[in-house]
Protein backbone atom coordinates (compact mmCIF):
# COMPACT_ATOMS: atom_id res chain seq x y z
CA UNK A 1 0.00 0.00 0.00
CA UNK A 2 1.30 3.56 -1.04
CA UNK A 3 2.16 5.28 2.30
CA UNK A 4 1.59 8.70 0.06
CA UNK A 5 -1.33 10.30 -0.59
CA UNK A 6 0.24 12.95 -3.02
CA UNK A 7 3.40 12.18 -4.39
CA UNK A 8 4.56 14.23 -7.59
CA UNK A 9 7.52 13.80 -9.51
CA UNK A 10 9.65 16.71 -11.27
CA UNK A 11 6.31 18.26 -11.35
CA UNK A 12 6.83 21.79 -13.41
CA UNK A 13 4.68 24.31 -14.68
CA UNK A 14 5.98 27.19 -17.14
CA UNK A 15 3.83 30.55 -18.71
CA UNK A 16 5.43 31.92 -21.29
CA UNK A 17 9.00 30.29 -20.65
CA UNK A 18 8.44 31.59 -16.93
CA UNK A 19 8.47 28.60 -14.65
CA UNK A 20 5.98 28.74 -11.92
CA UNK A 21 6.80 25.18 -10.50
CA UNK A 22 10.03 24.10 -11.21
CA UNK A 23 10.73 20.00 -10.72
CA UNK A 24 9.12 19.45 -7.44
CA UNK A 25 9.23 16.78 -5.44
CA UNK A 26 6.83 16.27 -2.65
CA UNK A 27 5.77 13.72 -0.66
CA UNK A 28 2.06 13.66 1.49
CA UNK A 29 1.35 11.11 4.09
CA UNK A 30 -1.70 9.31 4.55
CA UNK A 31 -3.40 10.34 7.32
CA UNK A 32 -1.04 13.78 8.36
CA UNK A 33 -0.93 17.28 7.90
CA UNK A 34 1.70 18.69 5.60
CA UNK A 35 1.99 22.35 5.21
CA UNK A 36 3.11 23.81 2.25
CA UNK A 37 4.95 27.51 2.90
CA UNK A 38 6.09 29.71 0.59
CA UNK A 39 6.11 33.56 -0.01
CA UNK A 40 3.58 34.67 -2.39
CA UNK A 41 4.00 33.66 -6.16
CA UNK A 42 6.71 31.10 -4.83
CA UNK A 43 3.98 28.45 -7.16
CA UNK A 44 1.96 26.70 -4.01
CA UNK A 45 -1.44 27.70 -5.67
CA UNK A 46 0.58 26.20 -9.01
CA UNK A 47 0.77 23.32 -7.30
CA UNK A 48 -2.61 22.65 -5.80
CA UNK A 49 -4.28 23.68 -9.22
CA UNK A 50 -1.87 21.02 -11.02
CA UNK A 51 -3.10 18.03 -8.09
CA UNK A 52 -6.48 19.25 -8.30
CA UNK A 53 -6.18 19.07 -12.55
CA UNK A 54 -7.51 22.68 -13.17
CA UNK A 55 -4.35 23.18 -14.72
CA UNK A 56 -2.14 21.44 -16.92
CA UNK A 57 1.12 20.46 -15.79
CA UNK A 58 4.24 21.75 -18.17
CA UNK A 59 6.13 18.40 -16.97
CA UNK A 60 7.06 15.69 -14.65
CA UNK A 61 4.09 13.75 -13.02
CA UNK A 62 2.15 13.03 -9.85
CA UNK A 63 0.16 10.06 -8.51
CA UNK A 64 -3.13 10.73 -6.08
CA UNK A 65 -3.86 7.82 -3.59
CA UNK A 66 -0.85 5.92 -5.13
CA UNK A 67 -2.27 6.44 -8.63
CA UNK A 68 -0.71 8.39 -11.61
CA UNK A 69 -2.61 11.21 -12.46
CA UNK A 70 -2.52 10.29 -16.27
CA UNK A 71 -4.75 6.87 -15.36
CA UNK A 72 -6.34 8.92 -11.91
CA UNK A 73 -9.83 8.40 -13.03
CA UNK A 74 -11.72 11.45 -12.71
CA UNK A 75 -14.51 10.05 -10.45
CA UNK A 76 -11.66 9.64 -7.71
CA UNK A 77 -11.72 13.54 -7.24
CA UNK A 78 -14.61 12.83 -5.42
CA UNK A 79 -12.48 11.46 -2.64
CA UNK A 80 -10.84 14.90 -2.53
CA UNK A 81 -12.33 18.39 -0.81
CA UNK A 82 -10.65 21.49 -2.10
CA UNK A 83 -10.32 25.21 -0.84
CA UNK A 84 -8.10 27.22 -4.03
CA UNK A 85 -7.51 30.70 -3.31
CA UNK A 86 -10.90 32.99 -2.26
CA UNK A 87 -13.63 30.73 -2.22
CA UNK A 88 -15.94 31.36 -5.24
CA UNK A 89 -19.69 30.84 -5.52
CA UNK A 90 -22.97 32.12 -7.39
CA UNK A 91 -23.22 35.52 -5.93
CA UNK A 92 -26.97 35.58 -6.59
CA UNK A 93 -27.51 32.16 -4.82
CA UNK A 94 -27.98 31.46 -0.63
CA UNK A 95 -25.12 29.25 0.87
CA UNK A 96 -27.46 26.23 0.45
CA UNK A 97 -28.18 27.02 -2.61
CA UNK A 98 -24.38 27.06 -4.01
CA UNK A 99 -23.62 23.98 -1.71
CA UNK A 100 -26.87 22.26 -3.50
CA UNK A 101 -25.16 22.87 -6.99
CA UNK A 102 -21.90 21.16 -5.97
CA UNK A 103 -24.22 17.83 -3.66
CA UNK A 104 -26.32 17.18 -7.03
CA UNK A 105 -23.48 17.75 -9.36
CA UNK A 106 -21.49 15.28 -6.94
CA UNK A 107 -24.15 13.04 -5.40
CA UNK A 108 -25.00 12.75 -1.93
CA UNK A 109 -23.62 10.89 0.46
CA UNK A 110 -26.05 11.49 3.15
CA UNK A 111 -29.75 13.48 2.77
CA UNK A 112 -28.62 16.28 4.54
CA UNK A 113 -25.10 16.89 3.09
CA UNK A 114 -25.95 20.30 2.98
CA UNK A 115 -27.53 21.71 6.16
CA UNK A 116 -24.89 19.26 7.89
CA UNK A 117 -21.74 21.15 6.24
CA UNK A 118 -22.91 24.41 6.76
CA UNK A 119 -23.72 23.15 10.61
CA UNK A 120 -20.25 22.99 11.04
CA UNK A 121 -19.14 25.94 9.95
CA UNK A 122 -22.14 28.08 11.58
CA UNK A 123 -23.77 29.18 8.64
CA UNK A 124 -27.04 27.38 8.98
CA UNK A 125 -28.52 29.99 10.20
CA UNK A 126 -27.80 32.38 7.48
CA UNK A 127 -30.98 31.27 4.85
CA UNK A 128 -31.18 33.95 2.92
CA UNK A 129 -28.60 35.70 2.47
CA UNK A 130 -26.79 35.53 -1.19
CA UNK A 131 -23.88 34.99 -1.41
CA UNK A 132 -22.79 38.59 -2.90
CA UNK A 133 -24.04 39.91 0.91
CA UNK A 134 -21.40 37.48 2.90
CA UNK A 135 -18.41 39.05 4.42
CA UNK A 136 -14.78 37.40 3.54
CA UNK A 137 -14.78 35.51 6.89
CA UNK A 138 -18.50 33.85 6.24
CA UNK A 139 -17.16 33.19 1.88
CA UNK A 140 -14.24 31.61 3.59
CA UNK A 141 -16.38 29.88 5.92
CA UNK A 142 -18.36 28.81 2.86
CA UNK A 143 -15.66 27.25 1.18
CA UNK A 144 -14.33 25.07 3.83
CA UNK A 145 -18.00 23.71 4.06
CA UNK A 146 -17.95 23.06 0.44
CA UNK A 147 -14.68 21.75 0.36
CA UNK A 148 -16.06 19.32 3.97
CA UNK A 149 -19.22 18.71 2.72
CA UNK A 150 -18.59 15.06 0.98
CA UNK A 151 -16.71 14.00 3.66
CA UNK A 152 -13.39 13.63 1.64
CA UNK A 153 -10.36 10.95 2.27
CA UNK A 154 -8.13 13.95 1.14
CA UNK A 155 -8.08 17.82 1.91
CA UNK A 156 -6.43 20.36 -0.67
CA UNK A 157 -6.83 23.36 1.05
CA UNK A 158 -5.39 26.70 -0.44
CA UNK A 159 -4.44 29.63 2.32
CA UNK A 160 -8.16 27.99 3.73
CA UNK A 161 -7.62 30.69 6.82
CA UNK A 162 -7.64 33.79 4.98
CA UNK A 163 -10.31 36.26 6.38
CA UNK A 164 -11.36 34.41 9.62
CA UNK A 165 -11.54 35.98 12.79
CA UNK A 166 -9.43 34.27 15.46
CA UNK A 167 -11.91 32.31 17.07
CA UNK A 168 -12.59 31.22 13.49
CA UNK A 169 -9.18 30.45 12.97
CA UNK A 170 -8.95 28.40 16.19
CA UNK A 171 -12.29 26.79 15.46
CA UNK A 172 -10.92 25.53 11.63
CA UNK A 173 -7.34 24.75 13.26
CA UNK A 174 -9.69 22.23 15.90
CA UNK A 175 -11.49 21.19 13.29
CA UNK A 176 -8.58 20.04 10.83
CA UNK A 177 -6.84 18.69 13.61
CA UNK A 178 -10.00 16.28 14.54
CA UNK A 179 -10.61 15.14 10.92
CA UNK A 180 -6.90 14.36 10.68
CA UNK A 181 -6.80 12.69 13.97
CA UNK A 182 -9.77 10.91 14.48
CA UNK A 183 -11.04 10.44 10.60
CA UNK A 184 -7.42 10.01 9.28
CA UNK A 185 -8.11 12.75 6.72
CA UNK A 186 -4.62 13.80 4.67
CA UNK A 187 -4.99 17.86 4.48
CA UNK A 188 -2.50 19.27 2.33
CA UNK A 189 -2.30 22.98 3.63
CA UNK A 190 -0.91 26.07 2.60
CA UNK A 191 -1.06 29.03 4.74
CA UNK A 192 0.50 32.68 4.98
CA UNK A 193 -0.39 32.38 8.91
CA UNK A 194 2.75 30.63 10.05
CA UNK A 195 1.49 30.00 13.73
CA UNK A 196 -1.35 28.07 12.59
CA UNK A 197 0.77 25.81 10.54
CA UNK A 198 3.29 25.41 13.50
CA UNK A 199 0.45 24.31 15.51
CA UNK A 200 -1.08 21.82 13.44
CA UNK A 201 1.28 20.62 10.58
CA UNK A 202 3.11 17.09 10.49
CA UNK A 203 5.05 17.50 7.35
CA UNK A 204 6.65 20.82 6.58
CA UNK A 205 7.71 21.54 2.82
CA UNK A 206 9.18 25.10 2.28
CA UNK A 207 9.09 26.41 -1.61
CA UNK A 208 10.37 29.25 -2.86
CA UNK A 209 10.47 30.40 -6.28
CA UNK A 210 8.83 27.51 -7.69
CA UNK A 211 11.41 25.00 -5.67
CA UNK A 212 11.11 22.81 -3.24
CA UNK A 213 13.65 23.99 -0.81
CA UNK A 214 12.92 21.56 2.17
CA UNK A 215 10.61 18.73 3.12
CA UNK A 216 10.69 17.61 6.88
CA UNK A 217 8.66 16.69 9.44
CA UNK A 218 7.69 19.35 12.22
CA UNK A 219 10.32 18.12 14.78
CA UNK A 220 12.90 17.81 12.41
CA UNK A 221 12.13 21.62 11.19
CA UNK A 222 12.50 22.71 14.95
CA UNK A 223 15.73 21.14 15.77
CA UNK A 224 16.43 23.35 12.74
CA UNK A 225 15.40 26.69 14.14
CA UNK A 226 18.89 27.82 15.99
CA UNK A 227 18.87 29.07 19.48
CA UNK A 228 20.23 32.39 20.07
CA UNK A 229 21.21 35.34 22.85
CA UNK A 230 19.10 38.46 22.70
CA UNK A 231 20.54 41.89 24.15
CA UNK A 232 18.46 44.64 24.38
CA UNK A 233 21.01 47.36 24.14
CA UNK A 234 21.22 51.58 23.64
CA UNK A 235 23.15 51.28 21.06
CA UNK A 236 22.34 48.96 18.26
CA UNK A 237 25.42 49.90 16.04
CA UNK A 238 28.08 50.13 18.65
CA UNK A 239 27.27 46.83 20.08
CA UNK A 240 27.09 44.98 16.12
CA UNK A 241 30.54 46.48 15.68
CA UNK A 242 31.58 45.10 18.50
CA UNK A 243 30.20 41.57 17.89
CA UNK A 244 32.44 41.60 14.51
CA UNK A 245 36.00 42.86 15.66
CA UNK A 246 36.30 41.31 18.99
CA UNK A 247 34.40 38.04 18.92
CA UNK A 248 34.87 38.15 15.02
CA UNK A 249 31.10 36.89 14.35
CA UNK A 250 28.15 38.42 11.89
CA UNK A 251 25.81 35.42 12.56
CA UNK A 252 23.84 37.96 14.37
CA UNK A 253 20.58 40.13 13.26
CA UNK A 254 19.18 43.62 14.36
CA UNK A 255 15.91 43.45 15.21
CA UNK A 256 14.05 47.08 15.92
CA UNK A 257 16.08 49.98 17.08
CA UNK A 258 17.55 48.27 20.60
CA UNK A 259 17.21 44.54 20.35
CA UNK A 260 20.88 42.08 18.56
CA UNK A 261 19.72 39.15 18.30
CA UNK A 262 23.14 36.20 18.58
CA UNK A 263 22.99 33.46 16.63
CA UNK A 264 26.34 32.24 18.34
CA UNK A 265 28.43 31.90 21.20
CA UNK A 266 25.41 31.63 23.69
CA UNK A 267 27.58 30.74 26.13
CA UNK A 268 29.46 33.54 26.35
CA UNK A 269 26.63 36.06 26.80
CA UNK A 270 27.81 36.88 30.21
CA UNK A 271 31.27 37.82 29.08
CA UNK A 272 29.76 39.54 25.35
CA UNK A 273 27.65 41.75 28.37
CA UNK A 274 30.32 42.89 30.34
CA UNK A 275 32.32 43.82 27.17
CA UNK A 276 29.48 46.11 25.94
CA UNK A 277 28.93 47.63 29.01
CA UNK A 278 32.34 48.25 29.32
CA UNK A 279 32.61 50.05 25.99
CA UNK A 280 29.33 52.20 27.46
CA UNK A 281 26.37 50.50 26.05
CA UNK A 282 23.70 49.89 28.27
CA UNK A 283 22.29 46.61 28.44
CA UNK A 284 18.79 46.60 29.87
CA UNK A 285 17.78 43.18 28.83
CA UNK A 286 19.53 39.75 28.11
CA UNK A 287 18.03 36.50 26.64
CA UNK A 288 18.37 32.92 25.61
CA UNK A 289 15.29 32.12 22.92
CA UNK A 290 14.99 29.27 20.12
CA UNK A 291 13.97 30.88 16.82
CA UNK A 292 10.68 30.15 15.57
CA UNK A 293 9.54 28.81 12.80
CA UNK A 294 8.76 31.91 10.63
CA UNK A 295 12.52 32.98 11.50
CA UNK A 296 13.56 29.97 9.83
CA UNK A 297 11.45 30.32 6.81
CA UNK A 298 13.25 33.88 6.36
CA UNK A 299 16.38 32.70 6.37
CA UNK A 300 15.67 29.98 4.26
CA UNK A 301 14.15 31.51 1.25
CA UNK A 302 15.26 35.39 2.44
CA UNK A 303 13.81 38.51 1.82
CA UNK A 304 11.48 39.78 3.45
CA UNK A 305 9.53 36.93 4.94
CA UNK A 306 6.64 35.37 4.05
CA UNK A 307 5.11 38.07 2.19
CA UNK B 1 -26.60 15.83 -17.74
CA UNK B 2 -29.81 16.51 -16.16
CA UNK B 3 -28.24 17.33 -13.58
CA UNK B 4 -25.87 19.40 -14.89
CA UNK B 5 -28.60 21.47 -16.78
CA UNK B 6 -30.64 21.24 -13.35
CA UNK B 7 -28.03 23.48 -11.96
CA UNK B 8 -27.04 25.25 -14.80
CA UNK B 9 -31.01 26.72 -14.49
CA UNK B 10 -30.42 26.86 -10.74
CA UNK B 11 -27.34 29.30 -11.20
CA UNK B 12 -29.90 31.60 -13.18
CA UNK B 13 -32.13 32.00 -9.59
CA UNK B 14 -32.93 35.81 -8.89
CA UNK B 15 -30.73 36.58 -11.72
CA UNK B 16 -31.35 39.93 -14.47
CA UNK B 17 -30.40 38.18 -17.32
CA UNK B 18 -33.77 36.49 -17.07
CA UNK B 19 -35.84 39.65 -16.72
CA UNK B 20 -34.16 40.96 -19.33
CA UNK B 21 -34.70 37.90 -21.56
CA UNK B 22 -38.55 37.86 -20.49
CA UNK B 23 -38.66 41.46 -21.24
CA UNK B 24 -37.14 41.18 -24.12
CA UNK B 25 -39.73 38.26 -25.65
CA UNK B 26 -42.72 40.75 -24.68
CA UNK B 27 -41.37 43.83 -26.11
CA UNK B 28 -41.03 43.00 -30.20
CA UNK B 29 -44.81 41.85 -30.59
CA UNK B 30 -46.05 44.94 -28.68
CA UNK B 31 -43.97 47.47 -30.48
CA UNK B 32 -44.48 45.42 -33.84
CA UNK B 33 -48.53 45.66 -32.68
CA UNK B 34 -48.47 49.18 -31.94
CA UNK B 35 -46.51 49.99 -35.34
CA UNK B 36 -49.30 47.91 -36.65
CA UNK B 37 -51.85 49.66 -35.36
CA UNK B 38 -50.19 53.39 -36.52
CA UNK B 39 -50.14 52.27 -39.90
CA UNK B 40 -53.51 50.85 -40.35
CA UNK B 41 -54.98 54.34 -38.76
CA UNK B 42 -52.93 56.31 -41.25
CA UNK B 43 -54.15 53.73 -44.30
CA UNK B 44 -57.74 52.07 -44.16
CA UNK B 45 -56.94 49.81 -46.39
CA UNK B 46 -54.81 47.57 -44.12
CA UNK B 47 -56.27 45.70 -42.09
CA UNK B 48 -54.57 44.06 -39.15
CA UNK B 49 -54.02 40.13 -39.03
CA UNK B 50 -52.29 37.96 -36.54
CA UNK B 51 -50.10 36.88 -39.88
CA UNK B 52 -49.55 40.30 -40.35
CA UNK B 53 -48.21 40.66 -36.84
CA UNK B 54 -46.19 37.27 -36.65
CA UNK B 55 -44.64 38.08 -39.80
CA UNK B 56 -43.14 41.90 -39.04
CA UNK B 57 -42.37 39.93 -35.08
CA UNK B 58 -40.76 36.81 -36.88
CA UNK B 59 -38.32 39.92 -38.74
CA UNK B 60 -37.22 41.92 -36.39
CA UNK B 61 -36.91 39.00 -33.85
CA UNK B 62 -34.86 36.72 -35.73
CA UNK B 63 -32.77 40.17 -37.63
CA UNK B 64 -31.84 41.73 -34.60
CA UNK B 65 -33.77 41.57 -31.29
CA UNK B 66 -33.49 37.82 -31.18
CA UNK B 67 -29.84 37.64 -31.61
CA UNK B 68 -29.03 40.36 -29.85
CA UNK B 69 -30.75 39.49 -26.77
CA UNK B 70 -30.16 35.82 -26.89
CA UNK B 71 -26.71 36.61 -27.22
CA UNK B 72 -26.47 38.67 -24.12
CA UNK B 73 -27.47 35.67 -22.27
CA UNK B 74 -25.25 33.55 -24.21
CA UNK B 75 -22.42 35.40 -23.35
CA UNK B 76 -23.32 35.68 -19.71
CA UNK B 77 -23.72 31.89 -19.18
CA UNK B 78 -20.04 31.82 -20.16
CA UNK B 79 -18.66 34.96 -18.86
CA UNK B 80 -19.69 35.21 -15.37
CA UNK B 81 -18.11 31.92 -14.80
CA UNK B 82 -14.91 33.67 -15.09
CA UNK B 83 -16.21 37.24 -13.40
CA UNK B 84 -17.25 35.27 -10.59
CA UNK B 85 -14.20 32.61 -11.19
CA UNK B 86 -16.38 29.76 -10.11
CA UNK B 87 -15.04 27.38 -12.59
CA UNK B 88 -12.60 26.05 -10.14
CA UNK B 89 -15.48 25.56 -7.58
CA UNK B 90 -17.05 23.52 -10.48
CA UNK B 91 -14.50 21.38 -11.62
CA UNK B 92 -13.05 20.37 -8.39
CA UNK B 93 -16.52 18.29 -8.04
CA UNK B 94 -15.58 17.26 -10.28
CA UNK B 95 -17.18 18.08 -13.95
CA UNK B 96 -15.57 17.04 -17.29
CA UNK B 97 -15.41 20.47 -19.29
CA UNK B 98 -17.27 19.19 -22.33
CA UNK B 99 -19.86 17.82 -20.16
CA UNK B 100 -19.74 21.55 -18.55
CA UNK B 101 -19.56 23.41 -21.68
CA UNK B 102 -22.82 21.10 -23.38
CA UNK B 103 -24.72 21.90 -20.39
CA UNK B 104 -24.23 25.50 -21.12
CA UNK B 105 -25.20 24.76 -24.93
CA UNK B 106 -28.34 22.45 -23.47
CA UNK B 107 -29.81 25.57 -21.24
CA UNK B 108 -28.95 28.30 -24.03
CA UNK B 109 -30.65 26.41 -26.10
CA UNK B 110 -33.86 25.85 -23.84
CA UNK B 111 -33.78 29.57 -22.91
CA UNK B 112 -34.01 30.64 -26.89
CA UNK B 113 -37.27 28.33 -26.97
CA UNK B 114 -38.62 29.96 -23.83
CA UNK B 115 -37.62 33.27 -25.39
CA UNK B 116 -39.71 32.26 -28.49
CA UNK B 117 -42.62 30.51 -26.94
CA UNK B 118 -43.18 33.64 -24.91
CA UNK B 119 -42.89 35.82 -27.59
CA UNK B 120 -45.58 33.94 -29.20
CA UNK B 121 -47.24 33.97 -26.18
CA UNK B 122 -47.28 37.92 -26.64
CA UNK B 123 -48.43 37.72 -30.44
CA UNK B 124 -51.47 35.85 -29.33
CA UNK B 125 -52.56 37.54 -26.15
CA UNK B 126 -52.07 41.32 -27.80
CA UNK B 127 -54.31 40.01 -30.52
CA UNK B 128 -56.97 38.97 -28.84
CA UNK B 129 -56.77 41.74 -26.76
CA UNK B 130 -56.54 44.10 -29.67
CA UNK B 131 -59.05 42.26 -30.93
CA UNK B 132 -61.60 43.59 -28.47
CA UNK B 133 -61.34 47.08 -29.81
CA UNK B 134 -60.30 46.65 -33.09
CA UNK B 135 -60.91 43.83 -36.36
CA UNK B 136 -57.99 41.63 -36.27
CA UNK B 137 -58.23 38.84 -38.79
CA UNK B 138 -56.66 35.58 -39.27
CA UNK B 139 -57.59 34.68 -35.04
CA UNK B 140 -57.84 30.83 -34.82
CA UNK B 141 -56.39 28.04 -33.17
CA UNK B 142 -55.27 26.69 -36.24
CA UNK B 143 -53.28 29.88 -36.81
CA UNK B 144 -51.72 30.24 -33.33
CA UNK B 145 -50.13 26.75 -33.53
CA UNK B 146 -49.25 27.11 -37.40
CA UNK B 147 -47.34 30.64 -35.45
CA UNK B 148 -45.52 28.49 -32.60
CA UNK B 149 -44.64 25.59 -34.33
CA UNK B 150 -42.86 28.62 -36.55
CA UNK B 151 -41.59 30.59 -33.34
CA UNK B 152 -39.88 27.30 -32.37
CA UNK B 153 -38.21 26.60 -35.41
CA UNK B 154 -37.14 30.24 -35.45
CA UNK B 155 -35.64 29.26 -31.89
CA UNK B 156 -33.66 25.92 -33.23
CA UNK B 157 -32.30 28.37 -36.02
CA UNK B 158 -31.71 31.44 -33.50
CA UNK B 159 -29.67 29.05 -31.18
CA UNK B 160 -27.49 27.56 -34.21
CA UNK B 161 -26.68 30.86 -34.68
CA UNK B 162 -26.16 31.69 -31.15
CA UNK B 163 -22.66 28.98 -30.87
CA UNK B 164 -20.03 31.61 -32.37
CA UNK B 165 -20.87 33.64 -29.63
CA UNK B 166 -20.27 31.12 -26.68
CA UNK B 167 -16.71 30.50 -28.51
CA UNK B 168 -15.63 34.00 -28.41
CA UNK B 169 -16.96 34.22 -24.84
CA UNK B 170 -14.67 31.78 -23.97
CA UNK B 171 -11.80 33.48 -25.81
CA UNK B 172 -12.95 37.01 -24.26
CA UNK B 173 -13.60 35.41 -20.59
CA UNK B 174 -15.11 38.75 -20.52
CA UNK B 175 -18.55 40.46 -21.41
CA UNK B 176 -17.42 43.99 -23.76
CA UNK B 177 -15.46 41.63 -26.77
CA UNK B 178 -18.20 39.15 -27.46
CA UNK B 179 -21.23 42.67 -27.24
CA UNK B 180 -18.87 43.94 -29.90
CA UNK B 181 -19.26 41.16 -32.22
CA UNK B 182 -22.91 40.32 -31.54
CA UNK B 183 -23.45 44.25 -32.46
CA UNK B 184 -21.55 44.22 -34.85
CA UNK B 185 -23.24 41.05 -36.20
CA UNK B 186 -26.57 42.38 -35.94
CA UNK B 187 -25.65 45.42 -37.87
CA UNK B 188 -24.81 43.50 -40.81
CA UNK B 189 -27.17 41.50 -40.32
CA UNK B 190 -29.94 44.81 -40.63
CA UNK B 191 -27.92 45.50 -43.37
CA UNK B 192 -27.61 42.22 -45.30
CA UNK B 193 -31.13 41.60 -44.78
CA UNK B 194 -32.43 43.24 -48.29
CA UNK B 195 -29.32 42.33 -50.36
CA UNK B 196 -28.44 39.61 -52.48
CA UNK B 197 -26.32 38.16 -50.28
CA UNK B 198 -28.18 37.84 -47.35
CA UNK B 199 -28.80 34.70 -48.42
CA UNK B 200 -25.07 33.64 -47.30
CA UNK B 201 -25.10 35.54 -44.33
CA UNK B 202 -25.79 32.34 -41.36
CA UNK B 203 -27.34 35.13 -38.99
CA UNK B 204 -29.67 36.07 -42.29
CA UNK B 205 -29.96 32.93 -43.45
CA UNK B 206 -31.28 31.74 -40.59
CA UNK B 207 -34.80 34.34 -41.03
CA UNK B 208 -34.91 33.71 -45.08
CA UNK B 209 -34.97 30.06 -44.74
CA UNK B 210 -37.74 30.44 -41.88
CA UNK B 211 -39.73 32.61 -44.06
CA UNK B 212 -38.93 30.51 -46.97
CA UNK B 213 -37.44 33.24 -48.71
CA UNK B 214 -34.01 31.96 -48.98
CA UNK B 215 -34.22 30.56 -53.10
CA UNK B 216 -34.96 34.50 -53.46
CA UNK B 217 -31.78 35.48 -52.21
CA UNK B 218 -30.37 33.48 -54.41
CA UNK B 219 -29.00 30.40 -51.72
CA UNK B 220 -30.07 27.57 -52.71
CA UNK B 221 -31.96 26.02 -49.76
CA UNK B 222 -29.54 22.92 -49.19
CA UNK B 223 -26.63 25.33 -49.10
CA UNK B 224 -28.36 27.42 -46.45
CA UNK B 225 -29.10 24.17 -44.00
CA UNK B 226 -25.13 23.44 -44.81
CA UNK B 227 -23.96 27.39 -43.77
CA UNK B 228 -26.36 27.28 -40.65
CA UNK B 229 -25.35 23.68 -39.45
CA UNK B 230 -21.81 24.42 -40.30
CA UNK B 231 -21.39 27.32 -38.16
CA UNK B 232 -23.43 25.79 -35.49
CA UNK B 233 -20.90 23.10 -35.26
CA UNK B 234 -18.28 25.12 -35.53
CA UNK B 235 -19.45 26.94 -32.25
CA UNK B 236 -19.66 24.47 -30.36
CA UNK B 237 -16.72 22.30 -31.70
CA UNK B 238 -14.49 25.05 -31.00
CA UNK B 239 -15.68 25.83 -27.78
CA UNK B 240 -15.02 22.13 -26.66
CA UNK B 241 -11.41 21.99 -28.21
CA UNK B 242 -10.63 25.56 -26.84
CA UNK B 243 -12.37 24.89 -23.29
CA UNK B 244 -10.52 21.47 -22.90
CA UNK B 245 -7.14 22.86 -23.57
CA UNK B 246 -7.70 25.74 -20.89
CA UNK B 247 -5.88 26.46 -17.43
CA UNK B 248 -8.58 27.48 -15.10
CA UNK B 249 -6.66 30.76 -13.43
Amino acid sequence: MNKYEIETESLSKEYNGHVVVDKLNLHVPKGQIYALLGKNGAGKTTTMKMLLNLIHPSGGSFSLFGENHSSFSKKNYHRIGSIIEAPAFYENLTAKENLEILARLRGRHRKDTVEHALSIVNLDKENKKLFCEYSLGMKQRLGLAAAIMHEPELLILDEPMNGLDPVGRHETREYLLQLCREKGTTIFISSHVLNEIEQIADVIGIINEGKLLEETNSQELYRHSRRYTEFEVSDVNKGALILERMYSTSDYTIIGSNRLRLYEKIDNRAEINQCFVKEGIAVTNISVGAGKLEDYFTELVGGDGIG
Amino acid sequence: MADIVYCEWIKLKRSKIILIGILGSFIVPFLVIVNDIRICFSNAAATLSLGWIYEDTIMFIMLLFGPLVMAVVAIFLISREYTEKTLKTIFVVPIGRRQFLIGKFIILFLLVLLFMVLSWLDIVVISVICNLFLDVSQITFLSAIYILVQMIKGGILLFATLTPFIYIALCAKGMLAPFIAIAATSLLNVVLSGSQIGGFYPWTTSYLLLTGRLAQSGCPLWLGIVIILFLCMFGIWASILRFQKEDIG
